[in-house]
């Protein structure tokens, strides 16, 4: 019947859209799968697995809900409107990591990449809400979110003044922040606190859970040892007093379902506050960029640099997505270490876990009784977990700046930001004669830190770029000594094999190329220099200018055409170089070959 | 041939294939020896050839368009004609020039013989 069919039809068609929405695009460039994975960033596991998959990473986005928690509770809120700012804070996740898992469009880096809310927002975040309560954190947020997106569109050209080690080194110090906001917790918030023994006997039997399962337990436990140490120390904050049933009934009288509500969101700005929110924003893309390339590495057996491109659109989604939690009045959010190292431990990585992530994290975020257990988390419970994930997020740190050969220029950038942001933490005195304007800057370690470091890796770009030529007799031409130049100094300069293959072969077909259709004058010059990022070789020759074509030619244009042979040359130089061009008349012609190293 | 360019072609018979084993760079000094070793064998009667590039350094189009016209030539003469053992960065080339579909490509030797076989 048709009043019956028509409605049906038109919900098949919705349903029909958004799956084509969803799916990946015809040209897309598929990652080949590693060993290590049990289900590639493309492929659609068992509906099982994608659940439970999703539910393990809301678990492990769950515990950073500590963070919101500690600044509710810095500014003096009480339970319920608490309550309401983790509810917000779960749509504010569910979002975010649905704007990563986009397949298509400029947002999200199209990976199973959940947000947490982070330790890089903590500081800044403790110094607005003493300023000016939440409604400056949620302004400066949105401010810091906002320098993200900007920072997110020029990214990719940014590439030589933020290197993968000032990156790790931002990772290694969120990691320190956190566990310093574990004991900050724990030691309730003084210098001189000391450590209860109540607190004492619930952190030590949560972490010693939690280090236990990941240590000695083979099997699935492992995964869930986080929350498993949660439970345990939310038992045994019972048994020593920690909770009472008073706390138990409270949550079990709680309404089935409830949402959130708006109506207490405002923002307000502070100009003081902007240096800290910008520095806390280029630290935000800093992380972001870290853990898309540690997600690319693991998802991809072919991996050989960061693909900037995927990481740009990461940052961008990551800066809406932080926006977006300070418009609806939570916390700083950033893309998940921590489920990264969920991803790897599982070897499940399907893209399409990350709508069912979101799901899930919606049904959270109506869920009072759920919303109800975080609330009344003991403190010395939420010590243990940002303990024991600051731990493994300070090595994931170190693990990103060992993959760089660290020279002396390397060594004093990473060293002397390690310094400043120990020197600041040890002694917050130290710069209080410094300028008002300064201030900012110079007062918070990870603020300072990320300055000194990117400043000094600036400096020390100086006198970095070194250039070789050599030229190439067409009447006399020798192959294995183009191949020894180009081998030798891109040896010293210490060059990646696959960009010296790619340069070799690029340079080889060019020469060949003009040698044989090009009828040059005179020598052949190659001119080749480097600057760490960058490897531009440039061919010049007294002659007509090579064509270098989009498209490849046809079988029968290189069989039958001397210029469809030529063509092919072309084509292949062009998809050798990451950038080309070609400058030039009858006379003289120069062919630039870029490669991003 | 450059004597720089440092060609070797070696032919060898193996279960009534005639296996011609290129090792070094082809390029445009040497592509027309490739191309003339191919064809004289193609129109000498040789019906089943395999061209083992297991030990090519690199090849640049004057190579691919030599390794075409031999293919055209076995069409022409009805004779089978393939490649195999590409190392990674010779099969990178193919792949680039989108020129994989253009030849019937084997991982080793041995599987080349065998679909001979």
């Amino acid at each position: 019947m048709p009043s019956k069919t028509a409605p049906k039809a038109g919900l098949h068609s919705v349903l029909a859209k958004i799956g084509s929405l969803l799916a990946i695009p015809a040209d897309r460039v598929i990652a080949k799968k590693p060993a290590t994975l049990a289900y590639g960033l493309d492929e659609r596991p068992p509906v099982v697995v994608i659940w439970i998959s999703a539910a393990q990473h809301v678990g492990v986005v769950s515990i950073f809900m500590v963070y919101p928690l500690i600044i509710a509770r810095e500014a003096g809120l009480p339970p319920d409107q608490i309550a309401n700012i983790l509810q917000l804070g779960f749509i504010a996740l569910a979002v975010a990591t649905l704007l990563q898992a986009l397949p298509r469009g400029p947002i999200g880096s199209r990976l199973l990449a959940p947000s947490i809310f982070t330790g890089v927002y903590l500081a800044p975040s403790l110094l607005a809400v003493k300023l000016g309560g939440l409604p400056l954190v949620w302004g400066m947020t949105i401010f810091a979110g906002l320098v993200e997106i900007a920072l997110s569109r020029v990214w990719s050209r940014l590439r030589p003044f933020i290197p993968p080690e000032s990156a790790g080194l931002v990772v290694f110090l969120v990691g320190t922040i956190i566990g310093l906001a574990a004991l900050r917790v724990v030691l309730d918030d003084g210098p001189s606190g000391a450590l209860t023994a109540q607190d004492g006997i619930v952190a030590g039997c949560a972490l010693a859970v939690m280090a236990a399962l990941n240590i000695w337990n083979k099997g699935r436990l492992k995964l869930f040892c986080i929350l498993i140490g949660m439970v345990v120390g939310y038992a045994v904050s019972g048994l020593v007093g920690l909770l009472t049933l008073h706390d138990l009934s409270d949550l079990l009288n709680r309404p089935l379902l409830a949402f959130p509500t708006l109506s207490r969101v405002s923002w307000t700005f502070d100009s003081s506050l902007v240096l800290p929110f910008a520095v806390t924003g280029l630290a935000a893309a800093m992380n972001s960029t870290a853990v898309v390339t540690t997600y690319q590495r693991l998802t991809d057996a072919d991996w050989v640099r960061p693909d900037m491109t995927s990481i740009a659109r990461g940052v961008f989604g990551d800066g809406i997505a932080a926006t977006i939690a300070a418009l609806l009045g939570t916390y700083g959010l950033v893309v998940s270490t921590a489920n990264v190292g969920l991803v790897a431990a599982t070897g499940v990585a399907s893209r399409v876990i990350g709508f069912a992530v979101g799901a899930v994290l919606v049904v959270a975020a109506l869920q009072p009784t759920l919303i109800g257990v975080l609330t009344i988390m003991p403190r010395p419970v939420m010590a243990a977990a940002l303990l024991f994930t600051a731990v493994f997020i300070m090595i994931s740190g170190v693990q990103i700046i060992s993959t760089r050969v660290l020279d002396g220029r390397r060594t004093l950038v990473i060293g002397m930001g390690m310094m400043s942001f120990i020197g600041v933490s040890v002694y917050p005195a130290a710069f209080t004669g410094a300028p008002h304007w300064a201030q900012p800057l110079v007062t918070s370690p990870l603020v300072l830190a990320t300055i000194v470091a990117l400043s000094l890796n600036l400096l020390f770009r100086i006198g970095i770029r070194r250039k070789v030529e050599a030229a190439v007799d067409p009447d006399a031409r020798d192959t294995e000594s183009i191949s020894n130049f180009i081998e030798r100094n891109a040896g010293i300069w210490g060059a990646r094999r696959d960009v010296i293959d790619r340069i070799e072969f690029a340079v080889q077909q060019t020469i060949d190329a003009v040698i044989a259709f090009c009828s040059p004058k005179g020598p052949i010059r190659l001119d080749i220099s480097y600057d760490e990022f960058v490897i531009d070789a440039v061919v010049s020759y007294g002659g007509a200018p090579m064509e270098f074509p989009t498209q490849p030619p046809t079988r029968e244009e290189i069989l039958d055409t001397e210029g469809g042979h030529l063509r092919l040359a072309g084509f292949l130089i062009r998809r050798y170089a990451d950038r080309m061009g070609v400058t030039g008349d009858n006379d003289q012609t120069v062919v630039r070959l870029h490669f991003d190293h | 041939m450059n004597s720089n360019s440092v060609l070797s072609m070696e032919e060898i018979r193996e279960a009534g294939v005639c296996i011609v084993a290129l090792a070094g760079r082809i390029d445009s000094t040497n592509a027309n020896d490739v191309t003339t070793r191919l064809t004289n064998l193609i129109s000498s009667g040789e019906k089943s050839i395999v061209v083992d590039l297991g030990a090519v350094l690199y090849l640049t189009s004057a190579a691919f368009r030599a390794l075409l016209v031999a293919t055209d030539a076995a069409d022409r003469s009805a004779a089978k004609f393939a490649l195999c053992s590409l190392a990674r960065n010779v099969r990178q080339l193919f792949e680039m020039g989108g020129l994989l579909e253009l030849f019937t490509i084997h991982p080793s030797r041995q599987e080349a013989l065998a679909a001979r076989g």
